[in-house]
């Protein structure tokens, strides 16, 4: 996967400017919004680089403690340079070699020589690199958050059956691979007036998915005009094949 | 979340982004693929000579749906020209009429189908021919 190539610069800027500010409430609480946002990416990385579910999640936590929070990495954001995606992915990868190093050099200090590396842990069964984890985990997080958001507005607004019908036509089936459920089924279900109406109300919810999405991805991008781009480069990434 | 594949993942992203690249037609669009999978776009449902009676009837029922329930008036737009198209559609590729509409209704549906020049081409085309099958037919 190749994050360099932005003749935009992508990422969430308002909420990396606020983990910079001198108030601590206010840049203690980007932060977090900051890593609840890409964990799992970055889990997802260390995790395809070998490493087992335990060191990862330890890696990951320790990326968060030493490189986002002690080392300040969003005070090296700009968005003139490029996608925060990016930074952050380098970032991750300097922080492996550097533990790397430290550990290799601790165990020549300590227990001899390094281990081989045919003795080190299996890598876990899978075609994906660690550039391509860290892509899937960040798209399959940004679908999370929207369709949390979505279902969310649809009970506000006293849309609730037409998020059942987009459920059940859409997110189940894509989440658990479950088959969609019927158009005549959801009508008996939710006490529909034809099979019509079903799939009109699943439009309702996919627009308004639609919508969500962008503004997501709209809040990542320093302009707004750049969504598509920001979309694209993400399918490019998923679609590449393995 | 985590069985997501990353062709799910990267089809419900080409969903929305159907959104940006036709705002007319996506609402169309996503009605037709879920009608029948295999046809991305309402204009391949509607313009594919092996597409069943069955899913010919249930395009017209969401469209018909969607001319009265469409968020906005393009949405409304939209539904009405595919209503007639789909109509068409049973006229010219399977010879059946799938609606009690009278012959000056319809007629009058084909014509705004035909003259629409925001519709894309291949269903103003299929107006034209089914309005050559209804006149025949009278």
């Amino acid at each position: 996967m190749q994050l360099t190539d932005s003749g935009a610069s992508h990422t969430d800027w308002s909420m990396i400017a606020q983990a910079t500010e001198a108030d601590e409430q206010v840049a203690g609480d980007a932060l977090e919004k900051l890593v609840r946002r890409y964990w799992a990416a970055v889990y997802a990385y260390i995790r395809r680089t070998g490493r087992d579910v335990h060191e990862a999640a330890d890696l990951t936590q320790g990326f968060v403690c030493d490189v986002i929070i002690s080392r300040r990495l969003c005070d090296y954001a700009d968005p003139q340079r490029g996608r925060f995606r990016t930074l952050l992915l380098a970032a991750v990868k300097n922080y492996l070699r550097e533990k790397h190093r430290r550990d290799r050099k601790r165990s020549l200090e300590l227990d001899g020589p390094p281990l081989a590396l045919e003795d080190r842990p299996a890598e876990i069964s899978t075609n994906e690199t660690p550039d391509e984890a860290f892509c899937y985990q960040w798209s399959a997080t940004l679908v999370r958050q929207v369709l949390t958001e979505v279902k969310a507005s649809c009970e506000a607004d006293g849309l609730a059956a037409h998020w059942r019908v987009f459920e059940h036509r859409v997110v189940r089936p894509m989440l658990f691979e479950e088959p969609a459920t019927e158009h005549a089924v959801l009508v008996e279900m939710l006490n529909l007036k034809d099979e019509s109406q079903a799939a009109n109300m699943m439009i309702t919810v996919k627009r308004r998915f639609a919508r969500a999405l962008y503004a997501e991805i709209g809040r990542t991008v320093i302009d707004p005009e750049h969504v598509d781009d920001e979309l694209n480069e993400l399918l490019r990434d998923l679609e590449r094949p393995g | 979340m985590s069985m997501v594949t990353r062709q799910q993942l990267s089809e419900v992203l080409r969903s929305a982004m159907d959104v940006s690249a036709d705002p007319a037609m996506a609402a169309a669009n996503w009605l037709a693929r879920d009608i029948d999978p295999q046809r991305s776009t309402a204009v391949e449902l509607l313009t594919d000579t092996a597409v069943s009676v069955e899913n010919l009837r249930k395009a017209k029922d969401v469209y018909k749906t969607m001319r009265i329930l469409g968020e906005s008036s393009t949405d409304r737009r939209v539904a009405a020209r595919l209503y007639a198209a789909t109509i068409g559609a049973g006229l010219v590729h399977r010879g059946t009429r799938i609606s009690r509409q009278s012959d000056a209704a319809l007629t009058r549906g084909l014509e705004a189908l035909q003259a629409d020049m925001e519709m894309p081409e291949p269903l103003r085309r299929l107006a034209e021919a089914a309005l050559i099958v209804l006149a025949g037919k009278s």
